[in-house]
């Protein structure tokens, strides 16, 4: 018998096995438990990517939200500063008309200038 | 270069810190004398494996001719490396001195300052006598809580002294309001105080004051007083406090030691000093720098903003050209004096030097010389016809003092305000031309000068026109890339 002979022979007893034999028996045994949970598997994926796609869409909402709000920050702190600044504003100038112009007008006071004090609503 | 322990050159020193140490303040002695400090966590390591600090700019000027370089832990006073180093030919040893021979250090604000160490004692006892009358004065005419804060209680809290390495002392006043606006007139009724007292003030801000002396006829030191107040159950003391304490936590103040006398201190050191330098308050530190957090410097930025943003470097500036010897005036001087009535007053703003306001004095025209740079203008030598003042023009309050002040004299001013404009910030330029509308209503005019390439000059000019000022004549100076223009000052309708 030659080698290839021989080789037709393995070949045949080797697709005996498994199309007949105890491997094919396994198979159709391992086919039958496994189906029902490959399609449990495929429908638990298509869950999965439909939550990622939803976290996706989430996740790129929250962080436009996130640039918005750091955006917010930067313009109430500038706001901050402003309002903080009209202290000092307000005492240079308390300090300007108590220092200065209350004293200047004390000497040179216009008498015809000044409201009489009844036009000031009460 | 000189392969050392230690390569040092005019940009940068080059060293390996022994193993293990990879923090802590480190000293740069020159021929055995500290002249700068500095911390090893912050300086870069390069790819050959050396630390690289680079000088900083204050000293540059002064590494010329050879010294022995030497770094030094202050943490235990290891001298980790020290090699000798020519900077340049120069013959000599490198000299860090003022223009009056005293030692310099470059201090934690990164300028060229002087500092105890270098004195001989009787500068402690000169500081501390002075620093007494401030005190008394707050204390008695205001019957304000005052007690020392900063370096003046870090040190003595440590060992009895004032730190070796600090420059002045310090005291913070606690103010009875609670609200930063009242807090703001109190600083500014103090300052009024003691100029009234007779000391020599600067203000930094509304709520920082500067006493400034001299010994022997030069400037020897000075004494710093800051607003403080509590309110909302936090303290705050101008410029870098804001910490959760009540009133009875610092107050009533105690007696400490410092040096040969006792100062009032807070009640609890250590509350103050955290607040002031962080819980590391213990371990000295000669390269310290303040880092202040967000929140609290911009309230008190904000609240009490600084006055005096580059008036230090441009007092420098002066210096130098003082140090030049004496030049001539300035062309835009000649431009002016063509235009001039012989009989018209000058109000030189922004005078510098004073040269071309000399040169108006000597001309003839009674002139009055105006910088912010203290020293500069002191520095003016005396001339017929010419007056001098230190003006700040970020100070709103005694800019329009001044306008009220020459607008009252009621002569047609010549206000000569060369380079200004382009150097000041909005607030500044904002003053300037308030107070160029107050001095011009008696029909005087406005000789400005401004060079390229700073603020859009149709922004000055719509500024300018919000006070009522209008250029009449306007010249460009191509070669000194420069604009001129006469302005004048009419009603708003």
């Amino acid at each position: 018998m030659d080698a290839a002979q021989v080789r037709a022979r393995l070949v045949g007893r080797v697709r005996s096995v498994v199309t007949q034999g105890p491997v094919m028996r396994a198979r159709r045994l391992v086919g039958r438990a496994v189906t029902p949970e490959v399609a449990l598997l495929r429908d638990e994926l298509a869950a999965l990517q439909d939550t990622v796609a939803r976290q996706g869409e989430d996740l790129a909402r929250l962080e436009g939200e996130r640039d918005r709000l750091a955006q917010r920050v930067e313009v109430l702190d500038a706001d901050l500063d402003e309002a903080r600044r009209l202290n000092v504003r307000l005492a240079e100038l308390t300090d300007l008309v108590t220092e200065v112009v209350l004293p200047l007008h004390d000497r040179e006071i216009d008498i015809e200038r000044l409201r009489p004090h009844d036009v000031e609503p009460q | 270069m000189v392969t050392r322990p230690v390569e040092v050159d005019r940009e940068a020193i080059r060293f390996v810190p022994p193993p293990g140490r990879t923090e802590g303040a480190v000293d740069v002695l020159l021929d055995g004398r500290r002249v700068w400090s500095f911390r090893l966590e912050s300086v870069e390591t390069t790819t050959d494996g050396l630390r690289t600090v680079p000088w900083p700019t204050a000293i540059l000027t002064a590494l010329r001719g050879s010294a022995e370089v030497a770094l030094r832990a202050v943490a235990d006073d290891e001298v980790w490396a020290c090699a000798e180093i020519a900077f340049t030919d120069d013959p000599g040893r490198v000299v860090f001195v003022d223009e009056h021979g005293r030692d310099l250090v470059v201090n934690k604000w990164g300028r060229a300052g002087r500092v105890l160490d270098d004195h001989d004692e009787s500068i402690v006892v000169r500081l501390l006598d002075h620093a007494d009358e401030v005190r008394s004065l707050l204390e008695d005419e205001f019957g304000l809580d005052v007690f020392v804060t900063g370096g003046t209680l870090l040190g003595p809290v440590r060992d009895g002294h004032l730190i070796g390495h600090d420059d002045d002392v310090d005291f913070a006043w606690v103010s009875r309001h609670v609200h930063p606006v009242e807090v703001a007139r109190e600083g500014f009724a103090l300052g009024r105080a003691l100029r009234r007292a007779g000391f020599d003030v600067v203000r930094h801000s509304p709520g920082h004051l500067q006493m400034h002396f001299t010994y022997r006829g030069i400037s020897d030191h000075y004494v710093d007083v800051f607003a403080g107040w509590f309110a909302d159950g936090w303290w705050h003391q101008v410029f870098c406090i804001r910490h959760p304490a009540d009133r009875e936590d610092l107050l009533p103040a105690v007696p400490l030691r410092v040096g040969d006398r006792e100062e009032p201190a807070p009640r609890s050191p250590g509350i103050q000093l955290e607040a002031n330098y962080g819980p590391g308050w213990r371990v000295p530190d000669p390269a310290f720098r303040f880092d202040t957090v967000p929140a609290t410097r911009r309230r008190l930025e904000n609240w009490f903003p600084g006055l005096n943003g580059g008036r230090d470097e441009w007092e420098d500036v002066l210096h130098a050209d003082r140090l030049d010897g004496p030049r001539a005036g300035s062309s835009f001087a000649g431009w002016v004096a063509e235009r001039l009535d012989p009989t018209v007053p000058v109000l030189d703003l922004g005078c510098g030097n004073g040269v071309d306001a000399r040169g108006f004095a000597t001309a003839g025209h009674e002139t009055l010389a105006v910088d912010w740079a203290r020293d500069a203008v002191a520095a003016i030598p005396t001339t017929t016809n010419l007056a001098t003042r230190v003006l700040n023009l970020y100070d709103p309050r005694t800019t329009i003092a001044f306008g009220a002040e020459v607008g009252g004299r009621r002569v047609p001013w010549a206000v000569v305000v060369r380079r200004v404009v382009e150097g000041l910030g909005p607030s500044g330029r904002h003053h300037l031309f308030r107070l160029l509308s107050m001095a011009l209503r008696c029909g005087g005019r406005a000789y400005l000068e401004i060079a390229d390439g700073a603020e859009p000059f149709e922004h000055v000019l719509a500024e300018a026109a919000r006070y009522g000022l209008r250029p009449e004549d306007t010249a460009r100076a191509d070669r000194e890339a420069v604009t001129r223009m006469v302005m004048a000052w009419t009603p708003h309708r």
